[in-house]
């Protein structure tokens, strides 16, 4: 071991910025960063994207599926229809897709633009072979009376590198039904007959019975990708535009659509078009992929091991005398607190004797937790006497122990190098339960109380008013967390409005249910002052793998009462099961009162972690609005924090009792910050897109349910980022 | 290009309102006002000049304590020098040295070899050596290297790269004021349509590695070493 200084000669004096090689490089390389995520070298080919947002040509789809994980965002428009669409490949042949649609000039049904909201799914049956094409079967709005609703099965070839042309082309052909079977159908294979568009139907119910059914329509075509950035597309569309040109909104000519594409960066592509005979139209197509950050992240590397004498020739550095010491444990407190803090990790206790030594600390830094772990067992190699052998390192969060991990220190000094550094590592790595407390233990002095206040701007987005696609609310914000001690916390957000188009919305409620979610119109119109939560918390650990949460207080901004929560949760399982109970009363539209409905709620709920990031939760209960029913939730969840679920309630409310949609439904998506920022940190942008919010099936919003506190530090979600343990 | 959709990105999603916090715990701005001056410290990066290279002369070096390493990635052509701040003997082949660049990141060599980077983002995570090393005998030769990388999204791709040594005979090279005798060997290395090929010379005198140009990861691409001062 040799340390040699900065060779501070060569480079003071010089016009040198430092971050030379790290933040350089960074941005980069970012610009180079392709989808990575089955082979790191595998440069996927990226499909293009028609008119509605999915893989296809113009107006018509085809067989091809997006690189795995990644967001595609169409906007389009031609002939006053502009479709917004975001497309998530959840699996590697599975997307799901969700649309806006506003078609002006519709003078008819009541609107004068039409607007409507739908689903789409598609799933590749099979993928391109070299003889043989790539097929899809797709749903267009396959949930409700859209105007959108059809049916396909495409097939798709590529043709590369043969003959005189350059670039790439793929040709397409295939077969649809409903909507796409509008102009030129050739028969009905499957028999059956479709009910027309019926703007009054409240929708939302996948429509199984009219799935392929009717006439079906042949439609194809070609795309050319001339070279990386220009392609042109031509093709033969089944749409016959029967509602637009019914009321007038275009004139539809002929069946051939052309255009012309270009590839302006790695994400984004533009292109122009001429439809049907008498329409210009353009898109905008982004595809984003989770596994692509913006900016790549990378963490300031901790100092390399100082590995122990040889015990043969200096014994006495192994002595184990100072044990022996009352003020040892204290010592080494104090020597270990500031190495973790420089790692963003914060000491709770310290339980250490002659070879053993168990930490517990919180993680304020690192999104995996692995990196915690790394750190906090280098921290403890560096800071603890050569005799201490084992590190046993538990994540604490709100002081709940998530987990006990088990490291030799002599493993981390041996394999610090090895050429698989991280595999041999968690070989030799136990992940275990953590006890509730920790026994003969020297804690922080300083941890508690703990508090933490911000001030800031807030923006609430609210979408799809029917008069108004986007309306939003902003303002500043005061939040405060105070812990005066382990798991207990007082939490509060104080909200003043300062922009709003809210609450000129004149949608108010005409819900038959109890208003437990829908007059959210008469909240935005109330004082621009809100406290939108006030409550106190605590949690705790009964047993090993038994947590339990109470809250009480100002919930949400609609809710306050008392809430309860017992989670089940065993280290390596991937099963989780939790029981909530509340008791709560409605809000006043302003100030503190309350009005006089008040619900007893609440669930059973199973977890399940499925794994290769997919989690499963279902929910059995009764919800606010006293509706007993259940509520499925599948989210995929990607190693950097990305989040992107779907969710369904079924209640024993009717369709019509719960008004348009017939039930609840919508989309979950989480981005975490550092994707964009490039440096570590745990923070989150979530947003739950509903197609509409109505009463049935709602459920309270407590903070601080225990799933996702405990998940994140069990030896599932620590393994999966366990390549990260050395960073 | 890519600083300017960053920036586009953030100032979309943010506005400009100040914000405060604080607590006993660390400081946290709100969501926004984070990526309002993330956004507002790349676009403040906007025009900087690019830092022009050093012209490292003897008189320099001997001013310098210590050992000292060139580093000049193939991406920017920007040079740095790097420090050495450990150096031991493990179960592996060879002597593992950690140098570090004036920004903290980390390479790691084994005897010169490239078998980790720390803090670059497309890191390499592990790398084994034995394979190159041992075609530093003047024979040639070759084998399997698994290398570790580090994919975009946290995870890590380990790769059987198979490679390839070849002598390309004896180089005299400059380095500073010196002319140093050395052997030159040339490495390929493929793993299915990828490959990559380092360079190494190898003081014939000492057996110790002066020059060097080596892969690190799809994302970062080459970075040249030379060691300036032992």
């Amino acid at each position: 071991m040799q340390q040699v200084s900065k060779p501070t000669r060569i480079v003071t004096g010089e016009v040198r910025k430092t971050r030379v090689i790290g933040t350089v490089f960074a941005v980069v390389c970012a610009a180079q960063a392709s989808a990575q995520d089955a082979d790191i070298f595998d440069v996927p080919d990226r499909p293009t994207l028609n008119f509605y947002g999915s893989p296809g040509l113009v107006d018509m789809p085809t067989a091809e599926s997006l690189p795995d994980g990644t967001f595609a965002i169409g906007v389009s428009n031609f002939g006053g229809t502009t479709r917004t669409t975001l497309t998530f490949q959840a699996t590697p042949r599975l997307s799901a897709s969700f649309r806006y649609v506003g078609i002006q000039d519709w003078n008819a049904n009541g609107f004068d633009t039409y607007r409507d909201r739908s689903f789409d799914l598609r799933y590749q049956v099979l993928k391109e072979r070299r003889t043989l094409p790539a097929v899809t079967v797709g749903l267009q709005d396959f949930a409700g009376t859209g105007i959108y609703a059809g049916e396909y099965v495409v097939a798709t070839k590529t043709f590369e590198g043969g003959g005189r042309l350059p670039g790439r082309v793929k040709a397409t052909a295939g077969l649809g039904w409903g909507r796409l079977a509008s102009s030129g159908a050739i028969g009905t294979p499957f028999g059956g007959t479709r009910p027309a568009f019926d703007p009054a139907g409240t929708g939302g119910s996948p429509s199984v019975d009219q799935w392929f059914r009717g006439p079906a329509a042949p439609f194809g075509g070609v795309e050319w990708q001339i070279n990386d950035r220009w392609g042109v597309k031509a093709e033969y569309s089944s749409d016959a535009y029967d509602a637009e040109t019914g009321n007038g909104v275009l004139v539809r000519k002929s069946r051939l659509n052309f255009g012309t594409e270009y590839q302006l960066s790695n994400r984004i592509r533009l292109g122009a078009y001429y439809l049907y005979g008498s329409e210009f139209g353009v898109n905008v197509q982004v595809q984003l992929n989770p596994n692509a950050p913006l900016t790549p992240l990378s963490v300031r590397p901790t100092g390399p091991i100082e590995p122990r004498p040889d015990r043969a020739v200096s014994p006495e550095a192994w002595s184990t005398d100072w044990s022996e010491s009352a003020q040892a444990p204290l010592t080494l407190r104090d020597q270990l607190t500031p190495v973790l803090a420089a790692s963003g990790l914060k000491l709770e206790a310290l339980q250490v004797s002659a070879n053993r030594a168990e930490l517990r600390f919180r993680n304020t830094r690192y999104r995996a937790t692995s990196v915690a772990v790394g750190r906090a067992a280098r921290a403890m190699a560096q800071v603890m006497p050569a005799s201490v052998e084992t590190f046993r390192l538990v994540t604490m969060h709100n002081g709940l122990a998530q987990s006990a991990v088990t490291i030799r220190r002599s493993d981390l000094e041996a394999l610090e190098f090895d050429s698989q550094a991280a595999d041999a590592l968690l070989a030799v790595t136990g992940i275990g339960e953590a006890a509730p407390m920790l026994g003969n233990a020297v804690y922080s002095d300083t941890l508690y109380p703990d508090y933490a206040w911000t001030i800031g701007p807030y923006l609430e987005p609210n979408y799809f008013d029917p008069d108004e696609p986007v309306r939003f609310e902003g303002g500043i914000k005061f939040e405060l967390n105070y812990s005066p001690a382990p798991g207990w916390e007082l939490g509060g957000r104080l909200k003043h409005r300062l922009v709003d188009t809210f609450s000129d919305s004149t949608r108010t409620s005409n819900s038959v249910l109890p208003r437990v979610r829908t007059d959210s119109i008469l909240y935005a119109r109330g004082s621009d002052t809100v406290l939108d939560t006030l409550y106190v918390s605590r949690q705790w650990k009964p047993g090993n793998d038994i947590y339990a949460r109470v809250t009480a207080g100002y919930l949400e901004r609609m809710f306050g009462g008392v809430s309860g929560e017992v989670l089940w949760k065993p280290v390596g399982s991937r099963l989780a099961l939790g029981v909530e109970g509340n008791y709560v009363q409605q809000r006043d539209f302003s100030g503190l009162g309350f009005q006089d409905y008040s619900v007893a709620t609440g669930h059973a709920s199973a977890y399940y972690e499925f794994g290769r990031g997919y989690l499963g939760q279902v929910d059995v209960g009764r919800y606010l609005a006293g509706d007993l029913g259940a509520t499925v939730t599948l989210t995929r969840e990607f190693k950097n924090g990305w989040r992107v679920g779907g969710f369904f309630t079924l209640t024993d409310v009717s369709s019509a009792d719960f008004g348009e949609g017939s039930f609840d439904k919508g989309i979950n998506l989480t981005v975490p910050l550092d994707w964009f920022l490039g440096t570590p940190g745990k923070r989150t942008l979530s947003t739950t897109i509903r197609p509409i919010q109505r009463d049935g099936g709602a459920r309270l919003d407590v903070p601080g349910r225990l799933y996702e506190q405990v998940r994140q530090g069990h030896r599932n979600a620590v393994t999966d980022n366990w390549d990260r343990v050395w960073e | 290009m890519m600083r300017r959709r960053t920036v586009f990105a953030l100032i979309g999603a943010a506005f400009a309102l100040a914000a405060c916090s604080g607590g006993s715990g660390q400081k946290q701005d709100s969501t926004l006002t984070t990526l309002f001056s993330s956004a507002k410290a790349v676009y403040d990066s906007w025009g900087q000049p690019a830092p022009q290279p050093v012209v490292v002369t003897r008189a320099l070096l001997d001013q310098t304590p210590g050992q000292v390493m060139q580093a000049i990635p193939d991406r920017t052509g920007l040079q740095d020098f790097l420090r050495l701040i450990a150096q031991r003997r493990d179960d592996g082949p060879g002597v593992v040295e950690v140098w570090q660049s004036s920004d903290n990141i980390q390479f790691i060599l084994r005897d010169g070899v490239l078998v980790g980077t720390k803090g670059l983002g497309p890191d390499m995570r592990s790398a084994q050596a034995g394979a190159t090393l041992a075609g530093f005998d003047g024979q040639g030769g070759g084998g399997a290297r698994l290398i570790t990388l580090a994919g975009g999204n946290g995870s890590a791709q380990r790769v059987e790269f198979a490679c390839d040594m070849t002598q390309m005979g004896r180089d005299t090279i400059q380095i500073v004021d010196q002319r140093v005798s050395t052997y030159r060997m040339q490495e390929t290395c493929a793993y299915g349509g990828t490959t990559f090929t380092n360079e190494y010379w190898v003081e014939t005198s000492s057996g110790r590695m002066r020059k060097s140009r080596q892969w690190v990861s799809p994302g970062f691409g080459y970075i040249a070493f030379e060691r300036l001062k032992n």
